[in-house]
């Protein structure tokens, strides 16, 4: 794959939290982003929920509110985001961090570029916190 | 009147109403019926002989359209305003299902704005087939230039019926017009002095290059009524959603910025109108500013937002998103503030160097833009008030013309152009163009300010001038000072930067201007598309040359054909006088050791009008600016437009005359050379002249110059066939073998490589005949220099400069590959061992390709003949795969 | 002059939704989010050549091709000048970026082409 060649860039990594009791799967991460299996640009749909997911592997796991007290201050998530998050491992749900790099292949630079945030019956993410 | 007259009065005619067509089609004014009834039923009637014309009314279309038909005489005429073939297309599927042929053996359809070059659609085509009538796209589609064609197979009386029926129509349209024939005295009284410029090429018509963003900030000062739409576009244009959604995030209250208020505003009616609305929008804008500047990266000095300490953590998740996004807003509204305030401007300054189309800007203006509005304005050319006498010139050469209204003072002109421009509800435009030219400049200055004062005191008046910089900033930059100053906009970048398509139309416009019909060299073209003054040059001696080739632009040749050419220009008596003035300007320079202006002290009066002529022309001479001082009262000062055509003449004056009368003078020059600022171009020009006529003086001391050498080098390309010889080649092979400086042997081994006339002796056979005869260390080694460049840093840069090269080879079409030249193909293949495997294989493909089809055999032989092993191995691949295939 | 990235002729008269419903992506989501910056920088903040010229330019150059010419220094197709609209687009946002081999502007280009094709085939 080829990767966006250029001379030595700003490269930078930004952070996301996913708030869930399970796993992400593809046909949920598509639905809860409004894109349809059969979308002509559902492979780059596809290819944001692998880099997802491959960042949650090698991100954090909050187990307890003062994890996420300690988060506070990094200008990482709002207020809100961070309540939610305490919340959430108060019922149990997983909570992790992990980042995103807009050095990668273009689905994860997309995504560390935007600010977003997926709601969804299954499963929430917050990005807020983005490239700029 | 005659035929010719009524010709061209009713051409001039339906132009104007073409124009008024077009401008109310755009602005969404036009009926269709109106025009084609009151126009166009009575003209076709008298052109096609259709007595009984009259509007069908059968067609009905969902687009602007008038049916006309005449059923003696069994024509039908489609009239509509829209060229596009979608809309031809329609017409004629309605004219069909209709059934019209039953009562009509021909159809037209005319346009009555312009119809396009050409109908090539499929739509268009499958809808002509079906028409049960004879239809042909070239034939049948017809607009206004069709008809005005087919005025001169009219007789007279005919004529003379056409003319009437316009002259009838625009006095009804005029009747209440009081002062439309005094608009019209004007628009043909600027029209005459730009014909002025046109004759002495001071404007060239067609080479005018789209100065884009120079004639769009004229388009708001000079037609504000009907440019507004595009601020009203702008302000559309302009979005706070996104804002305001980051804002939300970041927990920051909404900017409520009313700009909704000045969307979808109602049409002006007059000029006064449009100012109360203008100035409405721009108090909006201003306050929409005010309220996102604290956002901002830019806060304009202004205060910065600060988050209470609740909201810190939001704000700086979100502070770069907004900040950025602000930012552009900013930049939106402050375009839009500026087109604003260019329809309220009452001064359009533009000022730039000499050369750079101030003259061309305005007067294409006049030609196109302020005709096609019909935009009230006069053209005055600066240097034609040298003419009339101080404190009054402005006046007094309005004044003198046959179209002149009865008017003494300025003030009551002022009160006419006025009363001419609100009835026309357009600014009534005064363009002084080059004011750097009028004589007497200190008197000229107070009369400007005076003549700038008077008009800003009318609501709709407004002025044009050009003047080149240097000039303005030393002799008028007090205006700024004046309290009309507020009223003016100022561009000093009107050529922004040219893109290549435009410098290669601009030549194409220069040559067919003058009538050239020779073929370029790529060389040569690029050599005359960067640099104006030379191309001019170039046009002007080769004006009307048909069939020849020209591989190579030599300089020095062009100058000496065009100072010939310009002795020409002048009468007999004068010619003997024109040299001897420019040898005395050269001589002047030396003595005063002043390459920048000389002045005219010491003149003699022939001379003085032979220099003035030079510089109403501006590109041998122009003027400078006068010294001050009582003692300077009177006395000009003068420079050379084109510093290389400069030292030229100062070469061409010391080789052909102070040579013969001064030796010790020559001999002293050279001496100072090097610390003069006219060393690089003198030495280049007296180099070459001396070796045209073998001036042995000359040539000796050039080539005992310490720096010879390096002039040599730097002045190959000014060698012309006839001057290259032998010793020439010798120089260049030394170099090449001997040289110890890089920068050198890549100057010559590029210089020759690009030499692909093998009709001259320095061509770039000789780098191939030297590539060749090196051994494959020394072979690389070579490569390697002429490929490098002292800024490199990474070692293999060398090898990617040849990747390089070799990637511009093969994007080019086979033909073009072809074309490079034997030498050219050779050198390819001496150099492609030496690059990376991707652009090898391509190179070897490519070669294999041109072989298999006849070509580049030629090419292979001679590169077959190197020592280096590299090139060895590759000419091998290329036969190899050869025979394989 | 601009620096065109991009010349647009299309009949289809611009329509968000239609533009996703042949993305086949749902209003309000990631994807909405993501393609309606395409969809703007594509329709909302390019320019249209056409309506400029009939409006403001339509006056000084005597026909469309001739003033996409001059002042943009493209050559426009005579099909392609009959297009009801003619965009110039001159940013295209990172999902449309040529550098990525990934990118969607081949599909994207291809939904425009069938949005065109119906809506053509709808005039007929």
């Amino acid at each position: 794959m080829k990767i966006k060649l250029d001379f030595v860039s700003n490269s930078s990594s930004t952070s996301f939290v996913y708030i869930s009791s399970e796993e992400l799967s593809e046909k949920v991460f598509l639905e809860a982003a409004g894109v349809e299996l059969d979308s002509p640009v559902a492979d780059l749909f596809l290819q944001m929920h692998s880099e997802i997911c491959n960042s949650l592997a090698y991100g954090q796991k909050l187990s307890s509110k003062e994890d996420v007290e300690g988060l506070t201050g990094t200008y990482d998530f709002t207020p809100e985001v961070i309540e939610r998050m305490k919340a959430a491992i108060e019922q149990g749900e997983n909570v992790i961090t992990a980042n995103l790099s807009s050095d990668g292949a273009l689905a994860e630079s997309v995504l560390c570029m935007e600010i977003f945030q997926i709601e969804s019956e299954k499963f929430f993410i917050n990005a807020f916190n983005n490239y700029w | 009147m005659n035929k010719l007259e009524y010709i061209q009065k009713s051409n001039a005619y339906l132009g104007r109403l073409v124009h008024e067509i077009k401008a109310a089609t755009a602005s969404g004014h036009f009926d269709i019926n109106t025009v084609a009834e009151d126009f166009f039923v009575p003209i076709l009637a008298e052109l096609y002989n259709c007595s009984e014309l009259r509007n069908q009314n059968q067609i009905k279309m969902n687009f602007p359209a008038v049916d006309l038909g005449c059923r003696s005489s069994r024509v039908s005429f489609q009239i509509t305003s829209d060229p596009s073939s979608a809309k031809v297309a329609k017409t004629l599927k309605k004219f069909r299902t209709h059934g019209l042929d039953a009562d009509f053996d021909h159809l037209y359809i005319l346009v009555i704005t312009e119809k396009q070059a050409s109908y090539t659609s499929k739509l268009l085509q499958e809808q002509v087939k079906l028409l049960p009538i004879d239809f042909s796209v070239t034939e049948h589609i017809i607009d206004y230039q069709n008809l005005t064609s087919k005025f001169s197979d009219l007789s007279v009386n005919e004529l003379e019926e056409i003319y009437g029926i316009l002259e009838r129509e625009f006095a009804k349209k005029d009747v209440h017009l009081e002062f439309r024939s005094q608009l019209e005295k004007f628009l043909e009284f600027s029209q005459s002095k730009i014909e002025v410029e046109k004759k002495t090429k001071k404007y060239i018509p067609s080479i005018f290059v789209e100065t884009t963003s120079a004639k769009e900030q004229m388009r708001f000062f000079a037609n504000p009524l009907f440019f507004y739409r595009k601020i009203d576009d702008s302000i559309e244009r302009i979005d706070l959603n996104r804002l305001n959604g980051l804002l939300e995030l970041a927990k920051v209250s909404k900017i409520e910025a009313k700009i909704d208020n000045i969307k979808n505003l109602s049409e002006p009616k007059t000029l006064v109108e449009l100012e109360s609305r203008l100035r409405d929008q721009r108090d909006v804008l201003c306050y929409t500013k005010d309220l996102i500047s604290p956002f901002s990266w830019e806060s304009g000095g202004g205060k910065r937002y600060e988050p209470d300490k609740s909201t810190e953590i939001d704000w700086e998740i979100f502070r770069s998103p907004i900040q950025s996004n602000t930012y552009g807003i900013d930049r939106q509204i402050d375009e839009v503030i500026s087109e604003i305030d260019l329809t309220q401007a009452k001064i359009f300054l533009v000022t730039g160097m000499a050369g750079q189309g101030k003259t061309n800007f305005v007067c294409d203006l006049f030609e196109n833009q302020f005709s096609a509005f019909e935009i009230p304005s006069i053209f005055i050319p600066a240097r034609a008030l040298n003419n009339y006498p101080a404190p009054n010139r402005i006046l007094a050469f309005i004044m003198d013309n046959r179209y002149a209204p009865k008017v003494s003072k300025l003030h009551e002109l002022l009160e006419l152009l006025d009363s001419i421009a609100k009835e026309n509800q357009k600014p009534f435009i005064i363009a002084i163009d080059g004011i750097n030219e009028v004589g007497a400049l200190d008197e000229f200055d107070a009369e400007l300010k005076i003549f700038l004062d008077a008009v800003c005191q009318y609501d709709l008046l407004k002025v044009i001038l050009t003047c080149r910089s240097e000039f303005f900033d030393h002799k008028f930059a007090e205006i700024f000072n004046e309290p009309f100053s507020k009223h003016l906009h100022r561009i000093q970048d009107l050529r922004s930067k040219m893109s290549k398509e435009s410098r290669k139309r601009m030549l194409r416009a220069y040559f067919e201007h003058f009538s050239i019909s020779l073929r370029l060299s790529k060389n040569a073209a690029k050599f005359l598309e960067n640099d104006l003054i030379l191309l001019r040059i170039f046009c002007e001696i080769k004006e009307g040359a048909e069939n020849g080739y020209v591989s190579e632009i030599y300089k020095g040749d062009i100058f000496e054909s065009y100072l010939q050419k310009k002795i020409r220009d002048f009468p007999i008596v004068q010619q003997q006088h024109v040299l001897r003035s420019l040898y005395k300007i050269a001589e002047g320079m030396l003595g005063a050791d002043n390459y920048s202006q000389l002045s005219t002290k010491g003149f003699e009066a022939v001379e003085i009008q032979i220099i003035e002529q030079l510089i109403a022309e501006d590109v041998v001479l122009r003027r400078e600016l006068p010294d001050s001082g009582l003692s300077s009262v009177g006395i000009e000062n003068m420079s050379f437009t084109y510093d290389e055509l400069r030292d030229f003449i100062i070469a061409y004056y010391v080789i052909n005359e102070l040579s013969d009368s001064d030796t010790e003078k020559v001999e002293n020059l050279f001496k100072r050379l090097p610390h003069l600022p006219i060393h690089g171009g003198f030495f280049r020009y007296i180099y070459v002249l001396a070796r045209k006529s073998e001036h042995q003086l000359i040539l000796g001391l050039c080539e005992n110059s310490p720096d010879f050498l390096r002039h040599y080098i730097d002045n190959l390309p000014l060698l012309s066939a006839e001057v290259q010889n032998e010793e020439d080649v010798a120089r260049v092979l030394d170099i090449l073998s001997t040289s110890q400086d890089a920068q050198s042997i890549r100057s010559v081994a590029w210089f020759i490589f690009r030499r692909r006339d093998e009709g001259e002796l320095l061509n770039a056979g000789l780098l191939v005949n030297h590539i060749n005869g090196l051994p494959e260390a020394n072979c690389r080694k070579f490569l390697e220099v002429i490929f490098s460049s002292p800024d490199d840093f990474q070692p293999g840069a060398w090898r990617r400069r040849i990747n390089g090269l070799l990637g511009s080879l093969l994007e080019l079409p086979d033909n073009e590959k072809i074309s490079l030249g034997d030498h050219a193909l050779a050198f390819t293949l001496q150099v492609v061992g030496y690059a990376d495997w991707d652009e090898r294989e391509n190179t070897f493909n490519c070669f294999s390709n041109l072989q298999s089809k006849g070509h580049a055999q030629p090419a292979i032989e001679l590169a077959s003949r190197a020592l280096s092993d590299t090139i060895q191995l590759s000419i091998s691949e290329i036969t190899a795969s050869r025979a394989e295939a | 002059m601009d620096n065109a990235k991009l010349i647009i002729p299309m009949s289809w008269h611009p329509d968000r939704d239609e533009f996703f419903e042949a993305l086949k992506i749902r209003p309000n989501g990631l994807g909405s989010q993501l393609f309606g910056k395409v969809f703007d920088c594509l329709f909302v903040r390019s320019h249209d050549l056409k309506r400029e010229y009939e409006r403001y330019y339509s006056v000084e150059y005597p026909t469309l091709s001739e003033y996409i010419d001059v002042r943009y220094g493209e050559i426009i197709s005579n099909d392609d000048l009959e297009a009801r609209h003619i965009f110039l687009v001159t940013w295209l946002p990172q999902i449309l970026d040529a550098d990525y081999d990934d990118n969607k502007l081949d599909a994207v280009f291809e939904c425009l082409a069938q949005l065109e094709d119906t809506h053509l085939e709808n005039q007929t």
